[in-house]
């Protein structure tokens, strides 16, 4: 089995975009560490004919549900103190549960970022695992909880939509 | 998905997502991987931190347990196949990471520029086992600026008769330096083999002699001395003669540099750099 550092070191940049694609940047880097903190962990046990990328981008997945559900427990900076136990001023209060239940649901983070922001939440799983993570879409359409098939065309519509989009924009 | 009329657009268009999203620099990239190591460290999964220095004698290569220093690799060897070694027999949790072997690349700064003596770090020696072990643990006893024999070592030991296996213990020495295996010469006087060549193992003797105590010289020659005499006198029954020299070299051994403190099991108890107060 090779040093986990060499896993970090061959895998740590592609598993950072990821990361990006799904999650704004100071979430991002802390999914990141999550991510490889978890798969240290765990990494003597990991069968040696896997697919490591696969399997570190599977767990930056569920690194991204984490990070979505920790906002709901954790305070943000803004917000107002709380008074009487009430938490004051917190506008819409079902954001995060309906992003959480829109994560669920499709697998992928629903607040968009960059130029997949115009994408749907499984579009934007499906380009980002096969695309930037170059996993195959039998293990995309596993990680979105969904057929092979259903990952292709996600990811079809997805790169479509891309297209249509930018078009419009100068390069 | 049709590649014939969208190939080479899917690649524009894939290249374009890449840019829109930040490319991560090496500088972010070493942040978080230092981040990741403290991480580790504090969880207890790093199983074996790592660094390389450089040396006089070329790079060198670090590698610490949480119980202590467990691998010097020297210039001479192959860093890759060591850290491929480590990652079989102690644990592939591995990440280079300089907050465990910093303390260790500062002492050893130190003692290549001739400002060191003793080494002051914890050792991890549980890779290696039975008289080798034993001989190992006895050789971090020979100090700066002297030589001692492989049969003295051997006798101290508590086996004067495995010369050879004090030898091939020398030899497979994973903390060289540290583990001072290059003050460890044949009986004739000559230097003997070193994994990092002869060469570096006179120039480090002489390094060392240069700036050796006399006192502690003349003390290893007695007692190299006296073990070759126990060991010739002794002739009536061979066990006895063996004993004989075993105490000898034991008692000039312990005497000098460390007191009749105990030294067994598989990691070496507290630090044991010489006429040292053992932490609490």
């Amino acid at each position: 089995m090779r040093p986990f550092d060499e896993v970090v070191a061959e895998h740590g940049a592609v598993v950072l975009r990821v990361c990006r694609a799904m999650l704004p940047a100071a979430e991002a880097d802390d999914a990141w560490s999550e991510t490889f903190l978890s798969a240290m962990r765990a990494y003597p046990d990991l069968r040696p004919d896997s697919n490591v990328r696969g399997w570190l981008t599977t767990i930056a997945h569920r690194k991204a549900i984490d990070q979505i559900r920790g906002r709901n427990r954790r305070p943000s900076p803004v917000d107002p103190l709380p008074i009487d136990g009430v938490p004051q001023g917190k506008g819409e209060p079902g954001a995060d549960e309906r992003a959480l239940a829109a994560l669920d649901r499709a697998g992928v983070v629903a607040e968009l970022q960059g130029a997949l922001d115009v994408l749907a939440p499984k579009q934007r799983g499906a380009v980002v695992y096969h695309y930037l993570a170059e996993l195959p879409y039998a293990q995309v359409g596993e990680l979105l909880g969904t057929s092979e098939a259903a990952a292709r065309r996600s990811a079809a519509d997805g790169i479509a939509r891309l297209r249509m989009t930018m078009r419009g924009t100068p390069r | 998905m049709n590649t014939e009329t969208t190939g080479t657009t899917d690649q524009q268009l894939i290249a374009q997502l890449e840019r829109s999203i930040p490319t991560p620099t090496t500088d972010e990239l070493d942040t978080l991987r230092a981040g990741l190591a403290a991480d580790a460290e504090r969880e207890g999964v790093l199983d074996v931190a790592y660094r390389s220095m450089d040396s006089p004698y070329g790079s060198l290569l670090l590698a610490a347990t949480e119980k202590g220093l467990v691998r010097v690799g020297l210039a001479s060897e192959d860093h890759d196949a060591i850290l491929d070694g480590l990652a079989e027999t102690v644990s592939p949790r591995m990440l280079r990471s300089g907050r465990r072997t910093d303390p260790i690349v500062r002492q050893l700064d130190e003692y290549f520029s001739g400002d060191r003596r003793r080494f002051d770090v914890e050792l991890d020696l549980h890779l290696v086992r039975g008289f080798r072990h034993d001989v190992l643990t006895h050789l971090v006893d020979v100090g700066y600026g002297t030589t001692v024999s492989y049969a003295v070592l051997a006798a101290a030991s508590g086996n004067p008769r495995a010369v050879r296996a004090a030898g091939s213990a020398c030899s497979h020495n994973p903390i060289p330096l540290v583990v001072p295996c290059h003050r460890v010469v044949r009986s004739d006087g000559s230097v003997g083999n070193y994994a990092g060549g002869s060469e570096m193992k006179v120039s480090l003797l002489a390094m060392e002699s240069g700036s050796a105590d006399l006192a502690t010289a003349r003390h290893w020659r007695r007692v190299r001395g006296r073990v070759t005499e126990a060991r010739r006198r002794g002739d009536r029954a061979r066990g006895r003669r063996d004993r004989r020299a075993v105490h000898v070299a034991r008692s000039h051994l312990f005497s000098r540099d460390r007191g009749d403190e105990a030294r067994c099991g598989a990691v070496l108890p507290g630090r044991w750099s010489g006429h040292r107060q053992r932490p609490a």
